[in-house]
């Protein structure tokens, strides 16, 4: 756990979102909400975690934050960035900041590596890209890189293609090339999913080594609240688009006042379940962004769903520093749901 | 996991061995062809008229005692330089309107590839026969105008494999790097289609080589006293009752050239496939 940062977190904001919404046109002339005002501030050397299932508006938030939406998306609100709104950005300037003081990482090691070059050529790409170093001192740093992600023998790897890679060691140099500039902000989505869950905890502590170490901002999206508690210091759990809960990590995982929260909590798997028993299910799927009716959007799912959850609910300050988009947030009673604590399994 | 020297180390493949003696011969008759051709195109025997292979005419002779493997050689240029000719045109043109067209998207893309399914579907002879017979023909016109009929399948391929392309996670992720849209166009996803535009630059080649080859055959193509293989087959063809021989070699040179040209495509997919060359 991270929650001890190096730096400490009382210095201005790296990154401040104010009011984000992303929405997509459609063919028929509609607009699709996919993430709905969103606020956070990312702090140096601070892992944010988004958490939240698929199609809440997490990776629609990953792309807003470095400028690579579809051209069918409409952006609102701001990100402020180094005294600029990023959403306001020409191409031009965005190019220079993409990959030299924002980078991301990408969820599949197996695709986001361009088949035909050789991993250090892509290590190596991303540097001349950015900055002006001499060969020698290009291949010191795409050696340093590689030794920095914990690749062992980078002389040979470096002389490999990405198919001659395991997916963990992939997704090492996909790391690699994000850090490769030494960036303030990192944006990881979802980096372990298509691992193993082995190789996942690996990967984890390794990112969660790189911003002790490094001391970036870095904004973990995922939808496994497991993997999240090892590495993530704020929480932002959304659901349709919006944030539902946030907080610091131990504090939020502790005490959840959203019942979103609250169920995903609960379907973690715990080795410590008894065998042949059926991991908690969330019933119910996610609402279609495109017919959001009003009031909770949650209270199709909710256990604790009343008369009164017709109305919307805002985010409700439990503590100067958690928010919770519920009405019973502040009591945080409910019934008829198992609450579960979590373990890290580090 | 194969140590990387090994990457380059080939091993023998039969379809080289086939491919590139073939080729090299239709090339070199394509290049020196009246330097190596034993008579002259228009050398004619008239004690050999219609002959089956003999010491003098190892391929025998045509109906004016035109020495059959002289003609086949300098019909050589013709048709490489037609075909050859004809595919660079399309695969230049072709991939350069399909990469700026797929660049620009929106509506001219969805104009353009519609414009090209209309022309795919008009059967490439058809078109052919059409322009050949309203001009004069002349190699240059035949070359454009093959040219043009294989044009839009390179640009329908090359716009759809940059869409394909477009959206691979590798090249979000290189734009998440700061690479421009140009940079990303020539060094990533370029590189990727090049595979396939250059198989389909040699199936283009075989295909206009046919084509080519079909319309002298019909006497629309180079007139004379420009030759070709597909024209030699067309002028023979009344006799291969009095005399089957001398057909026969044209048609061979066609089959071996153009098997030759699939067979070394085929093999370079293969080559440039870094997870099939090992």
């Amino acid at each position: 756990m991270t929650t001890a940062s190096a730096k400490p977190s009382a210095s201005a904001p790296l990154l401040s979102v104010r009011d984000l919404s992303v929405q997509f046109a459609r063919k028929d002339g509609g607009l699709a909400p996919a993430v709905r005002s969103l606020s956070f501030d990312l702090r140096r050397g601070e892992v944010l975690a988004l958490v939240g299932e698929s199609g809440c508006g997490k990776s629609a938030t990953a792309l807003a934050l470095i400028g690579l939406l579809a051209r069918n998306a409409r952006v609102g609100g701001s990100v402020e960035f180094d005294g600029r709104n990023l959403l306001s950005l020409p191409e031009r300037e965005w190019e220079t900041i993409r990959g030299r003081r924002i980078a991301m990482i990408f969820q599949d090691p197996m695709t986001a590596l361009d088949p035909l070059y050789r991993i250090g050529e892509q290590i190596a790409e991303a540097l001349r890209r950015h900055l002006d170093l001499s060969s020698v001192a290009l291949r010191t740093r795409v050696n340093e890189l590689l030794t920095l992600v914990g690749i062992d023998d980078p002389e040979l790897r470096v002389r490999q293609f990405p198919h001659q890679l395991s997916g963990g060691l992939r997704q090492r140099v996909v790391i690699a090339i994000a850090l490769a500039c030494n960036p303030e902000v990192v944006i990881a989505d979802e980096p372990t999913t298509a691992l193993d869950v082995t190789i996942q905890a690996q990967i984890v502590k390794l990112l969660a080594d790189l911003n002790r170490k490094v001391g970036m901002g870095m904004i973990f999206i995922s939808h496994d609240l497991g993997v999240v508690s090892q590495i993530a210091d704020k929480i932002a759990v959304m659901y349709a688009g919006q944030v539902v809960e946030s907080g610091p990590c131990a504090e939020l995982l502790r005490d959840p006042r959203h019942p979103y929260t609250k169920a995903l909590l609960a379907s973690v798997p715990n080795p410590a379940m008894a065998p042949k028993q059926f991991l908690n299910a969330i019933l119910g799927t996610v609402p279609d962004m495109a017919r959001l009716e009003a009031g909770c959007t949650f209270r199709n799912r909710c256990p604790q769903a009343q008369e009164g959850c017709h109305a919307e609910p805002g985010l409700t300050g439990i503590s100067p520093s958690r928010f919770a988009r519920c009405w019973f947030a502040e009591t945080g009673s409910y019934e008829g749901m198992e609450r579960q604590a979590i373990r890290p399994f580090s | 996991m194969s140590d990387s020297s090994l990457t380059f180390t080939r091993q023998s493949d039969w379809r080289v061995w086939f491919a590139i003696p073939v080729l090299a011969v239709a090339g070199l008759f394509a290049l020196l062809g009246e330097w190596i051709a034993p008579y002259s195109v228009t050398g004619y025997d008239y004690t050999a008229i219609l002959s089956s292979p003999t010491a003098a005419h190892w391929f025998g002779t045509d109906e004016l005692g035109r020495d059959i493997l002289s003609r086949l050689i300098i019909a050589s240029r013709t048709s490489v330089a037609v075909a050859l000719g004809a595919t660079l045109f399309a695969a230049i043109t072709g991939s350069l309107i399909g990469l700026l067209v797929s660049y620009i998207g929106g509506r001219l893309e969805a104009a353009v590839s519609s414009a090209a399914d209309i022309f795919i579907a008009l059967p490439d002879i058809f078109f052919a026969i059409l322009v050949m017979s309203l001009v004069a023909p002349n190699p240059t016109i035949l070359t454009i105008t093959i040219g043009i009929i294989y044009m839009p399948q390179f640009t329908k391929i090359v716009s759809a494999m940059v869409q394909s392309a477009r959206h691979a996670d590798y090249v979000t992720a290189a734009r998440s790097m700061g690479a421009s849209g140009t940079r990303i166009i020539f060094s990533d996803i370029l590189p990727n289609i090049l595979p396939i535009i250059v198989v389909k630059f040699t199936l283009t080649i075989s295909s206009a080589l046919l084509l080519e080859a079909s319309l002298s055959f019909l006497g629309l193509g180079a007139p004379p006293p420009n030759t070709s293989w597909g024209q030699m087959v067309g002028s023979l063809k009344p006799y291969i009752y009095n005399n089957p021989w001398p057909i026969v070699f044209p048609s061979l040179m066609i089959f071996f050239v153009i098997m030759a040209v699939n067979v070394l495509g085929d093999w370079f997919q293969d080559y440039v496939n870094p997870e099939v060359r090992r």
